[in-house]
């Protein structure tokens, strides 16, 4: 599952920040503590030079010291050889009346010997209260600095790459707006990042390139097609006057009448695809009010031997005039060309149905098939029924016109087993 | 490699050998003679109860000597002191470097110096009481030892 940089990133932060400051943290305190329990032991260590000190000047003063006091330690007489001059220290609760409760103590115990070598224990204490406080209090203080750092870091994560990520948002917002064949649609974004920088750069030179290479295809189409027709010319007239010969016999004649209608319809090929380059190439770039309920007209009087030979059942539906600012021939090629598809593709005696309102053309016929798929049909070479008449460029043209021009717009659906396109205006 | 081998055993055969035998009875004319002056002038020859000479691999010889009455004397491998240790009696005065003396009777007075100790870098030296002190070479003080 992918999840945004700022996440991924801060997954690794935060589980190295929480165990690497955990553990400093943990040693931090612990050598504190350490240093704090030093300091309380190296002045028990004091008192002990100074009461030996005393004892040896004042012989009473062992006699005297056999309680804790006011001075906090306390001399007891040890066994006779017994080593005594070691230090320990631990920590002890005792029970003080004055406050009524058990209060923290270190205690060190250790001896020394008089003058004629007689041991005796001594104990000395100091109250841990200040001490225990203080560590619970530096306890409490790393615990907050510790929170503080992880969120802080986790926040500072966030905010610096949300920053450092926008001219990327904008390059991926550039690259989806990105058509191909209008290379100015992709806009380059700097940014002080360098990466980024560097991926702008080679995006534009990626699609300059793509470009340069979509123009000479675009080039090559055209001049293959304008040579074609030539040749092909030259072909079907030489046929023609082969034709003419008056000594040809009927399977002759019929053969070579074939041969004439094939390469018909290669002229018919070769001009679609000029046609389509040449729409594709904006090529059609003069525009003027076009009245498309006349063009209709027109045309079905140019087709109207075709309806009759099928014994079309012509219903026209006109509800205003379909004017808009056009180029006239892509009209023209426009509306033949589902005009045509309705007849051909109609049945013997079928209804064609043309309804023609201000912002609507409906063009319908009625078939015996099913449903098309609108996802096909539009696309280059695609017959539904092998029709050898078709070059299967006819919707393909309507689709790039309205691709490319798109004041109109195209759809397809299918009522009541008719096929309907409707063209609608596109403001 | 197998010849290596067994140089580096029968080596360490040798040495173990030779440590079994680190210590060695002596009588008190065999030490070297700065030591049996030192025990002549501030002992007395005839308190010896023993003399041991000790020899570990990875160090140089030592002496030790034990008196009767409980004192402990060591010495180096040229005979001069290391350590005199005399339980609870005070050590002679006259090895007692005198900065070290003069300390010790006024910060701790009514206290005698019941083991000292020298190295080339310092003095190590025992109370009565029990405290232990540090000096630098020069008997100057360094600090109390606990």
């Amino acid at each position: 599952m992918a999840v945004s940089l700022k996440t991924y990133t801060n997954r690794y932060l935060v589980v190295a920040i929480l165990a690497i400051i955990a553990i400093w943290a943990l040693l931090f305190y612990a050598v504190l503590m350490d240093e704090v329990y030093d300091n309380i032991d190296d002045g028990l260590k004091n008192q002990k030079i100074e009461i030996i000190r005393e004892a040896y000047d004042d012989p009473e003063f062992i006699g005297n010291s056999h309680s804790f006091g006011i001075n906090q330690f306390r001399i007891l007489p040890a066994d006779p050889g017994e080593t005594v001059d070691n230090n320990t220290f631990h920590n002890e609760l005792v029970y003080m009346p004055y406050d009524e409760e058990d209060e923290p103590y270190r205690i060190l115990t250790t001896g020394f010997y008089t003058k004629n070598g007689t041991p005796y224990k001594l104990e000395i204490r100091t109250s841990t209260v200040e001490e225990d406080d203080f560590l619970i209090n530096l306890a409490i203080s790393l615990a907050v600095l510790y929170a503080v750092i992880a969120i802080s870091v986790i926040l500072i994560n966030y905010l610096v790459l949300t920053r450092a990520l926008r001219p990327f948002r904008r390059i991926l917002t550039g690259l989806g707006k990105y058509r191909f064949g209008t290379s100015k649609s992709f806009q380059p974004v700097s940014s002080s990042v360098r990466e980024f920088d560097d991926l702008n750069t080679h995006i534009v030179h990626m699609i300059q390139r793509n470009e340069q290479i979509f123009a000479q295809q675009k080039r090559f189409i055209e001049n293959a097609s304008h040579e074609l027709q030539t040749p092909l010319a030259v072909t079907i007239s030489k046929l023609d006057l082969m034709m003419e010969e008056p000594a040809l016999d009927e399977g002759t004649l019929s053969r070579l009448a074939e041969a004439k209608r094939a390469l018909l319809r290669l002229v018919g090929l070769n001009k679609s695809l000029l046609t389509l380059s040449r729409i594709e190439n904006k090529q059609y770039l003069q525009n003027e009010e076009v009245n498309f309920t006349l063009l209709l007209n027109q045309l079905l009087q140019d087709y109207q031997d075709f309806i009759e030979i099928k014994s079309l059942q012509l219903q026209v539906d006109l509800n205003g005039d379909f004017v808009i600012w056009y180029n006239a021939d892509l009209a023209l090629i426009l509306l033949s060309n589902l005009l045509r598809n309705a007849i051909r593709y109609n049945q013997e005696g079928g209804l064609l149905h043309i309804s023609v309102s201000p912002d609507k053309i409906e063009i319908a016929n009625s078939s015996s098939g099913e449903a098309l798929n609108p996802a096909y049909i539009f696309n280059r070479f695609h017959k539904g029924t092998q029709d050898s008449q078709s070059n299967g460029l006819g919707l393909s043209i309507v689709r790039s016109i309205t691709e490319n021009y798109e004041s109109v717009d195209v759809a397809y659906s299918f009522k009541t087993d008719q096929h309907v396109f409707t063209l609608r205006k596109n403001i | 490699m197998k010849s290596i081998i067994k140089g580096l055993l029968f080596v360490a055969v040798t040495l173990t050998a030779n440590g079994a035998q680190a210590q060695k009875v002596l009588k008190v004319n065999q030490l070297p003679q700065p030591a049996q002056n030192f025990i002549q002038k501030h002992f007395d020859a005839r308190n010896v109860s023993h003399v041991i000479e000790d020899d570990e691999f990875f160090s140089s010889k030592e002496y030790k000597v034990a008196l009767s009455d409980g004192t402990e004397i060591e010495f180096d491998s040229k005979g001069n002191w290391t350590e005199i240790d005399s339980d609870l009696q005070p050590v002679p005065q006259a090895i007692v470097p005198n900065n070290i003396r003069q300390y010790v009777s006024k910060s701790f007075p009514n206290n005698q110096i019941v083991q000292i100790s020298r190295s080339s870098r310092k003095y190590e030296v025992e109370l009565t009481s029990g405290i232990d002190l540090e000096f630098d070479s020069k008997g100057n003080f360094k600090r109390i030892d606990d």
